[in-house]
């Protein structure tokens, strides 16, 4: 077989792979080979199709830096070569993109912007409409909490009607549900969640994303009972890929302040090594903001030190694997305000700041309630 | 009398049709359903009925269209019910609300009517309520939305007979073969006989019963029965089986072992039947994501069906079951363990996949499974236990792309050395202190490797310092370092090694090289963010003879040019593509040598 026809097959092998994987860093790596191979045989067709596969992999899989540079790499050929790559799928992938951007500080508001408006313009010469476009508006607002505009984009975004371009049926509907809890509707954003929860709506991502949106406002509204069953099925829906870090931390948070803290150190426990492998911050910052209230909660509950499980790799790491929750409270509250800096010095507003203040306020919302008994005994 | 719906029938059986179901063959399923709920609340009335199920397909003069027809002995319908079944349907203008109020008998009569107006022209439907056997009504009802009721001048026996009209188009439906196949497809477990009648031959549909419903004489019998009844399900012949039984959900039916690792496609999918009824043969949801080793045939009694009724609603009913029946088959696993390792291997081979994903979460589980898990090394495949036998450290890579760098020269260095990347395999790896406590772990790359090199000694440090120094300066805007030790294989003048970050910058450079100055400039702003300065690293082998030879090398110009294509080489070595950078490197590198050449060529020459 000729070097050119093993390279063929090589790939052919890896893409094969990697589709049969399910998400998460298995199946990145696979893709990356890919990638690499194509590049050496610097076939641009195949060069391109791994990257695509990449980009995907990526998103779904909790490494949206490298989504980035893929992305980057596949709309430059797009462009050098007008008419020879799908349309849609680019700008599709752009969607992911600007939304994942926001999460790293160092791009500028400027070149974010920057970005929307490029989508936009590609969107409108792609003879789509603006709803994609005004989601990630609203998105990006909401990230920095410029509250006006993003209420006038997420409304503005009902002014277009759906198209290809605009989301799937379950992610609107998690995204109003997102809306009314950003508005501080609860109650309406668990009734707008009801065909999720119905398992009439889902995707890739709903109802995984949605369950955890919704643990605070159903404590919120004491129907405690609910938000542990959702806390359940939620739970095991995304405790195994790490793109659901931020979403984790919503878990956590419900954990601590129904007091089911054996469960919500484990949960420490399993995803604290998420922590250094998905470098998205925003989702860094849930995870350590939640980790934070919950050793502070500790603290206050019991004396002396809890025996935690963490690997070596964790900066307080202990080999006699006690701690004191006091210095676990302090090294998590101190790592979710570094984030929080950062992302106010870009941002140019306290936002991060502020809701870093608010979270010991939570604890007015602390009250014991068990996960449900029969889940754990009903087959016993 | 004639009558018309409220609703616009056609819009309701487009939804139906095309959003609700996935197949127009449902209308077969909805027939049946109609008739078993008809005969149980029947037996509600008579604990002693006898009811049964006739479906039959008459001989048709000339070119008339099929029809077919249903009978069920069940409870029958009433004037009054006729109506509510009716305003049921008229009432439910979205799909939503339509299948909110179908959940009593009478709703669910009329919407799994409506399913048949997929398939039907005319659907006309005589019944007698056990309730007042004197009264006998004909509804019949067309796709336009028109339909009449009248009362039937003979009597009948109590029960319903449905007629369908075949509506062009939909005549593959109404064939014999089909219409049978359907109907031992969605009824075969139900518990009131089906016939079929076709011309003169009268056939019963669910004759056999699942082997969960049987008792045997002996496990021989009851293992052949249960295989058999995969072979004749699934036409697989499987590895084994486990019987299911779940208090929760009121769940009972087999889960057969694969005789195949699955791929992502057939995972998690299996034959669901609900109150014995077919629900799917693609249901998700009913065991843990960590169970796809298996495929299941199961009757759930008490799960909530979603609106389609062709899976499962999650709620707290169906968790309770998936992990009930996922401690069934955890179970199953450890009694293998110790009943028959040998059977337990063979399933390994097959499934370990599935068996580290539930190891990695389980403790207990992985204490006595971890010695036969297998892992990819260097030297082949082997089990943790097998490795511990020869290595007193553990070495293991977590990167796909470390290990590929680690792999081509840590066999020259007689080490064995773990492929982690795998899902699930550095978890597992990083377990195993917690069974043996005193093994070493450790992980390793590309660069932490060049550590076991074998060092220079001060008087070879003091021969390769200038080398090491120019290289330094030259490669330093490449962002490589450049160590020098000795080690096998002597031919291999220099490694290039790369960690994950400098491998996640290289793809940045890259892409650089192709991006616009305002997509540069965001990649540069995400390299910034990340804030780590790893450098590559370029180790010469001081083993090799051309290295050594350049170590003596005095000609400057000479040596630079020897160092590029040295590091250009050993990154072609490492198969990784050239950047633009790179590439100008050894074709200056390439063309300095050549000009060396031609002067010394020149010089011979005069």
């Amino acid at each position: 077989m000729s070097e050119n026809e093993l390279e063929l097959e090589e790939l052919a092998e890896l893409l094969g792979r990697a589709l049969d994987l399910d998400e998460g860093d298995e199946q990145i790596a696979t893709l990356e080979e890919a990638v690499r191979v194509a590049d050496i045989r610097g076939d641009l067709e195949f060069q391109y199709g791994a990257r695509e596969a990449l980009v995907r992999a990526c998103i779904f899989g909790g490494a949206s830096e490298k989504a980035l540079v893929a992305f980057a790499w596949l709309l430059a050929q797009f462009d050098k070569h007008p008419g020879k790559f799908d349309q849609w799928a680019i700008l599709w992938k752009y969607k992911w993109i600007v939304s994942q951007v926001c999460s790293f500080p160092n791009v500028s508001k400027a070149r974010i912007y920057k970005m929307l408006d490029d989508l936009t313009e590609r969107s409108e010469a792609a003879g789509y409409g603006l709803r994609a476009v005004y989601n990630h508006r609203y998105r990006t607002e909401k990230f920095w909490d410029n509250r006006e505009k993003a209420v006038e984009y997420f409304h503005k975004m009902q002014e277009f009607p759906e198209d290809g371009l605009s989301n799937c049926p379950a992610c609107e509907t998690d995204e109003r549900v997102s809306f009314s809890i950003y508005s501080g509707h609860d109650e309406k954003a668990v009734e707008l969640a009801q065909p999720i929860l119905d398992a009439r709506e889902k995707c890739a991502s709903v109802p995984h994303r949605t369950y955890a949106n919704i643990l605070l406002p159903l404590l919120r509204l004491g129907r405690q009972k609910e938000a542990v069953l959702y806390h359940h099925l939620g739970y095991g829906l995304i405790c195994n890929n790490k793109t659901f870090l931020d979403k984790v931390g919503e878990h956590l948070v419900f954990l601590a302040l129904t007091h089911n803290f054996e469960s919500a150190i484990a949960l420490v426990e399993k995803h604290y090594l998420w922590t250094e492998q998905n470098r998205d911050l925003l989702c860094q910052f849930r995870f350590f903001r939640a980790a934070w209230l919950l050793f502070e909660m500790l603290a206050e509950q019991q004396e002396g030190s809890l025996e935690l499980r963490l690997p070596r790799s964790f900066p307080l790491y202990s080999d006699s694997g006690r701690y004191e929750p006091t210095r676990l409270a302090a090294w998590f509250k101190q790592e979710a305000t570094e984030i929080a800096r950062r992302f106010d010095e870009r941002n140019e507003t306290d936002f991060f700041a502020r809701t870093l203040d608010q979270t010991l306020s939570l604890k007015a919302l602390s009250e014991p309630f068990p996960l449900l008994e029969d889940f754990e005994t009903a087959f016993e | 009398m004639e009558y018309k719906f409220q609703v616009n029938l056609g819009g309701i059986i487009d939804l139906l049709a095309n959003h609700t179901y996935s197949s127009p063959q449902i209308f077969i399923r909805e027939l049946l359903q109609n008739g078993v709920d008809a005969l149980v609340a029947r037996r509600h009335l008579e604990p002693e009925h006898r009811g049964e199920m006739h479906l039959e397909l008459p001989p048709q003069s000339g070119n008339a269209s099929p029809v077919l027809v249903f009978r069920d002995n069940g409870i029958g319908l009433t004037e009054d019910e006729i109506h509510l079944f009716l305003a049921t349907i008229g009432q439910s203008s979205k799909r939503d609300e339509l299948f909110a109020q179908h959940r009593d008998f009478i709703g669910q009569f009329g919407v799994g009517l409506l399913s048949c107006f997929v398939v039907s022209e005319q659907i006309v439907v005589r019944t007698c309520s056990a309730k007042d056997e004197t009264k006998a009504f004909e509804w019949r009802g067309n796709a336009d939305g028109t339909y009449s009721i009248k009362l039937l001048d003979q009597k009948m026996e109590p029960g319903t007979e449905v007629r369908l009209y075949c509506k062009g188009g939909s005549e593959d439906n109404f064939r014999p073969e089909t219409v049978k196949r359907l109907a031992h497809h969605y009824g075969s477990l139900l518990p009131f006989p089906i016939n079929f009648e076709d011309g003169a031959a009268t056939t019963l549909v669910n004759e056999d019963r699942p082997p969960w419903q049987e008792e045997f004489l002996d496990s021989d019998f009851e293992r052949e029965a249960y295989l058999e009844y995969g072979r004749t399900t699934f036409g697989t012949e499987f590895f084994d089986y486990v019987s299911l039984r779940s208090s929760a959900g009121d769940v009972s039916g087999v889960a057969f072992v694969l005789p195949f690792s699955p791929s992502l496609a057939m995972r998690k999918t299996h034959r669901v039947y609900l109150k014995n009824m077919l629900l799917s043969e693609q249901t998700e949801g009913l065991l843990p994501d960590w169970a796809f080793f298996v495929k299941c045939v199961v009757n759930a009694n008490d799960l909530r069906p979603t609106a389609s009724r062709e899976s499962f609603y999650e709620d707290e009913a169906l968790a309770v079951t998936r992990r009930a029946l996922g401690l069934q088959l955890r179970h199953y696993l450890i009694d293998l363990a110790t009943s028959n390792p040998g059977r337990l291997k063979q399933l390994i081979q097959l499934h370990f996949l599935s068996i580290k994903a539930l190891a990695v979460d389980d403790e207990e589980f992985f204490r006595i499974f971890f010695k036969w898990l297998p892992f990819e090394t260097n030297m082949g495949t082997m089990t943790l236990t097998e490795y511990i036998k020869d290595h007193d450290v553990i070495r293991y890579v977590p990167d796909r792309d470390q290990f590929r760098q680690v792999a081509r020269i840590a066999g020259a260095q007689s080490l064995c050395i773990i492929n982690a990347a795998y899902t699930y395999d550095a978890e597992l790896i990083q377990k195993i202190n917690e069974v043996f406590p005193n093994i070493q772990l450790e992980m390793v790359d590309s660069q932490s490797l060049t550590h076991s090199f074998e060092y220079l000694t001060l008087a070879e440090q003091d021969e390769v310092a200038k080398l090491i120094e120019l290289a330094n300066e030259i490669l330093l805007p490449f962002k490589c370092m450049v160590e020098i030790r000795a080690f096998s294989p002597k031919e291999l003048p220099a490694l290039y090694n790369v960690s994950a970050e400098v491998q996640f910058k290289r793809s940045i450079e890259t892409t650089k090289e192709v991006a616009d100055t305002f997509w540069s400039s965001v990649l540069d702003d995400v390299e910034a963010g990340l804030g780590d300065d790893a450098l590559a690293q370029l180790c010469f082998n001081y083993r090799n003879p051309v290295v050594y030879k350049i170590t003596r090398m005095r000609d400057e110009t000479l040596l630079r040019l020897s160092i590029q294509i040295l590091y250009v080489q050993a990154i072609l070595l490492s198969h990784r593509p050239l950047n633009s950078k790179e590439m100008a490197l050894l074709n200056e590198g390439l063309l300095g040598f050549i000009e060396r050449g031609a002067d010394v060529f020149e010089g011979w020459i005069q």
